[in-house]
């Protein structure tokens, strides 16, 4: 089986407590694990395909010796090199300090949860019974509010517009695509008034 | 129409379609010059001092490479020639940024860059095979324009 340590970093980013699990199921994938005096365990890690490992640097781990708890995160390329840090305040499966900047969605895993709550049909009967709130939601996150962690809606300051076709998406493609086609009239004129004169 | 005039309106054609693409492709990198900054940043490849200079000054060749093309090829087939050979620079310095990721990979995988959404690389070999195959193409349609232009100036100097 081709090794999958990209896959399973990927996963653990999110979700520390997942590299353990990922170096347990591909031991491979760790260099060194020294315990150190102050109980913190620091693991050499690769987290790319072995065949493209070459001479690069391994990455590092602090994981606590007792709890298992991922600390932090840091590529030994140098010594500056950025940490990512890891909080496992009210969960067990821990969660990153600074999430990805695109990510908008905090990840949460409430390992306290009732099991029985998510039992599908608990879970749609509860969707029916919020119709009308949950229409309410969409219509305030389709007109560019987002909910804040205090339960208030606020205006998305990301969502500038709540004007059609205005969405991350479609702003992507829709500026340049105005400016090209802009250059591309331009262009034409050009050639028009270019081929005018010469003739 | 003879098939001298029909190949060379056919490889306009393609050219033009590639200058859009071209300048698509800048103008998107351009408008979301962060997220390309982010993407250069994570291959680290290039020394950090270059990082900043390397992000603007990819897009803003596409753009110039984009508007070039387009001029080129509504102006001349010599034009055209020299519009494609000039991608094809530009898409062999790519496809040696594209192999020095092969050698030496990103450590976590990342995007090529190549467009706000791209999706995340797992092979950059792939990539500077194709990269290598445009650059190939462009090189290959430069030259045949070089030659398709230099037989009708023969021919118009001829006619003369």
């Amino acid at each position: 089986m081709q090794p999958y340590f990209a896959e399973l970093v990927s996963i653990a980013n999110d979700i520390p407590r997942c590299y353990l699990i990922a170096m347990r199921a591909q031991p491979e994938m760790i260099v060194d694990a020294e315990l150190g005096p102050d109980g913190v365990w620091r693991v050499l890690y690769h987290a790319v395909d072995p065949a493209n490992i070459n001479d690069r640097a391994p990455w590092e781990l602090r994981i606590d010796d007792k709890t298992g708890h991922v600390l932090s995160k840091r590529w030994t390329v140098s010594e500056d090199s950025p940490i990512t840090e890891y909080d496992w305040e009210g969960t067990t499966v821990g969660r990153r300090v600074q999430p990805e900047p695109m990510n908008r969605v905090r990840t949460f895993v409430d390992d306290q949860a009732d099991l029985a709550e998510f039992e599908p049909e608990k879970v749609f009967q509860r969707a029916i019974s919020y119709r009308i709130q949950a229409d309410q939601k969409l219509n305030a996150m389709s007109s560019g509010y987002v909910q804040n962690d205090d339960g208030e809606w606020v205006q998305d300051k990301q969502t500038q517009s709540t004007q059609p076709f205005n969405d991350p998406l479609t702003r992507t493609y829709r500026t340049p695509l105005i400016i090209a086609g802009v250059l591309v009239f331009l262009i034409a004129i050009a050639q028009l008034i270019r081929k005018g004169r010469t003739q | 129409m003879n098939a001298q005039s029909l190949l060379s309106l056919a490889i306009r054609s393609v050219l033009a379609i590639a200058g859009i693409v071209v300048l698509m492709l800048g103008l998107m990198k351009l408008t979301n010059i962060g997220t390309f900054l982010a993407a250069v940043e994570a291959h680290e490849l290039m020394p950090d001092w270059s990082l900043t200079p390397v992000a603007w000054s990819v897009p803003v060749t596409e753009v110039i490479l984009g508007v070039g093309m387009l001029w080129a090829v509504t102006t001349s087939l010599r034009a055209s020639a020299i519009g494609s050979l000039a991608l094809s620079l530009f898409l062999l310095a790519m496809t040696v940024y594209a192999a020095g990721l092969w050698i030496s990979p990103p450590p976590e995988p990342v995007s090529c860059g190549c467009m706000p959404n791209a999706e995340v690389i797992n092979s950059w070999k792939s990539v500077t095979i194709r990269n290598g195959s445009l650059t190939a193409i462009m090189a290959i349609v430069s030259r045949v324009l070089i030659g398709v232009s230099e037989r009708s100036c023969r021919m118009t100097t001829a006619l003369a």
